[in-house]
């Protein structure tokens, strides 16, 4: 899929620029709290369990299993012309946290819960540009590498 | 203006009036006349003059305010509010109205929706998002291909789906019963346009779960609902309709539905569980239920999360024990957003309304005396209010 047209975020927001520096040098990057180590994601302000606004962002195992995904039919988002296409939420390694993402490599009608997913990396958008980060099989990632 | 009345346990206010246009896909009036209209109608229904209105509560990209202010030439308005927690916000409105009217901050608040949903200008999917922490959707949801209400909710339906016994045929049969009730309710959009399991079945895909025809409507026209401490033309012997109890609820995040744990629970639980515990009744006693339906799944969790139903069981109620008139328990006997119209939810409470006071003709749920209604917001905002008729006699 053409991606130039997916609209870029505010690259420069303080509460989202770790993750998209990240995601540009190839890695899942999120906030850990850094008084209980639980993965806080999205951002907050505040841990939601123990409330220390103290967090580490660190690199983070890009690999995960499809949680529930849907396929769009009728196309509605910019730079998302093309259908169908399939949208999952990927369970990490570390609960609760999870990530929504394209699933990619893939015919959407093949998908199912629990396959094992890997990121990869994409550029997208054009003014700016930046990497998203999509989800393929994993089977399908490990059988090229 | 206000009449300083202390509010007293026990005491309810009453859905004193309702009104409202024909649904329609594409309306000939303007916004300002349809809602003119509707509220025009729902004075006439409480007994009331327009101009003895004196709190409004609106809603996001519905008529505002000061608009129905000008446009109505309302003398002496007191106290003006917008909810916003998305097809919540009609459900917690009659909270927040019973509220001022029984504090005495108003006697007469209009709740309006008026709105060339169908036919007004740019497609849904383009307008504004009102939906909380817009970074979030930026950051996280707009760049994967994600930005619509139907994307975000059939990743609830399809988890639900696989964790629980509930199947395409219980969507189905939602949109189906929606739009059978809709056919006895001259005021629809859907009205005469009868639906079969066929056509739902072959509907374009939406986002997968969601088709077509799990997908409300998009809608020309105006609904109103006046909340007051008086239940209006009693002196007719025309049956109240008392708000026995209404209370709203948020999901933990609220903004937020990929981190909730459990996955599932959203903020209609928690408001359920506190109206139940508070007004003494319980889920057994409603005589129908009337179920924000922005699209299928949608009922079928709220009325799970309201207690009509446990994950296990919600199959049964519609398949088996029936969600349509003549059912256990007849929900949205008007058609809904899915067949009537969208109203952002206020039509829900205009049809318990009627219900209650026994005037649906052919589509009326025989002796209802109490009816639920909920919303549902946002991404998991939820409210739901319990309506129930009270005769002169009792």
């Amino acid at each position: 899929m053409d991606l130039r047209d997916v609209p870029a975020p505010d690259l420069t927001d303080p509460l989202f620029e770790p993750y998209w520096s990240g995601a540009a040098a190839g890695k899942l990057v999120l906030p850990r709290c850094a008084t209980c180590q639980r993965i806080s994601w999205p951002p907050r302000a505040f841990c939601l369990r123990c409330r220390s606004a103290s967090f580490g962002w660190e690199e983070h195992e890009a690999r995960g299993h499809l949680f529930s995904w849907t396929v769009v039919g009728h196309p509605t988002a910019p730079g998302y012309r093309d259908t169908p296409y399939a949208v999952g939420i990927i369970s990490l390694v570390d609960p609760p946290a999870r990530v929504m993402g394209t699933i990619v490599d893939v015919e959407p009608s093949a998908l199912e819960f629990d396959l094992p997913l890997v990121a990869c990396f994409a550029r997208a958008g054009s003014d700016p540009e930046f990497t998203l980060i999509q989800w393929k099989p994993a089977e399908a990632a490990d059988r090229r590498e | 203006m206000t009449s300083g009345r202390a509010r007293r346990s026990g005491e309810h206010a009453y859905v004193r009036g309702v009104g409202n246009t024909r649904y329609t896909k594409k309306a000939d009036r303007t916004v300002e006349e349809l809602a003119a209209h509707a509220i025009s109608a729902a004075a006439e229904d409480a007994g009331i003059q327009v101009g003895e209105i004196d709190g409004i509560i609106v809603y996001h990209g519905h008529i505002g305010t000061d608009e129905v202010i000008s446009h109505m030439g309302l003398p002496d308005v007191g106290l003006r509010a917008i909810i916003d927690i998305g097809g919540a916000s009609a459900v917690s409105a009659l909270q927040m109205a019973s509220l001022y009217v029984l504090g005495g901050a108003a006697e007469n608040v209009l709740l309006i929706r008026a709105m060339k949903g169908s036919s007004g200008g740019r497609r849904k999917a383009e307008r504004k998002s009102h939906l909380p922490s817009q970074h979030i959707r930026r950051n996280l949801e707009y760049v994967v291909g994600c930005n619509t209400p139907s994307q975000r909710y059939a990743f609830l339906c399809r988890r639900y789906m696989h964790e629980y016994d509930l199947t395409r045929a219980h969507l189905a049969e939602i949109a189906l019963a929606a739009r059978a009730h809709a056919n006895l309710n001259p005021d629809a959009q859907m009205y005469g346009r009868p639906l079969d399991l066929e056509t739902y079945l072959s509907g374009r895909v939406i986002a997968e779960p969601y088709l077509l025809y799990d997908c409300c409507l998009e809608t020309d026209g105006a609904c109103a609902v006046i909340v007051s401490a008086q239940p209006g033309r009693e002196r007719e012997g025309r049956p109240a309709v008392a708000i026995l109890g209404t209370a709203e609820g948020h999901a933990d995040p609220p903004d937020d539905f990929l981190s909730r744990d459990p996955f599932l629970a959203v903020g209609l639980e928690k408001a359920a569980r506190r109206l139940w515990d508070s007004i003494g009744l319980a889920p057994e006693d409603m005589d129908a239920a009337m179920v924000y339906d922005c699209f299928t799944f949608e009922v079928a969790h709220q009325l799970e999360a309201a207690g009509f139903a446990t994950p296990d069981t919600i199959g049964r109620l519609i398949a088996e024990d029936g969600i349509r008139l003549g059912g256990r328990l007849p929900v949205n006997t008007h058609g809904g957003l899915l067949s009537e119209g969208h109203m952002v939810g206020l039509n829900h409470v205009v049809e318990a309304a009627r219900q209650l006071r026994h005037t649906c003709g052919a589509r009326q749920v025989d002796g209802a005396r109490h009816i639920a209604v909920t919303g549902w917001g946002n991404l998991g905002d939820g409210s739901i209010s319990v309506l129930g008729r009270q005769s002169g006699s009792s």
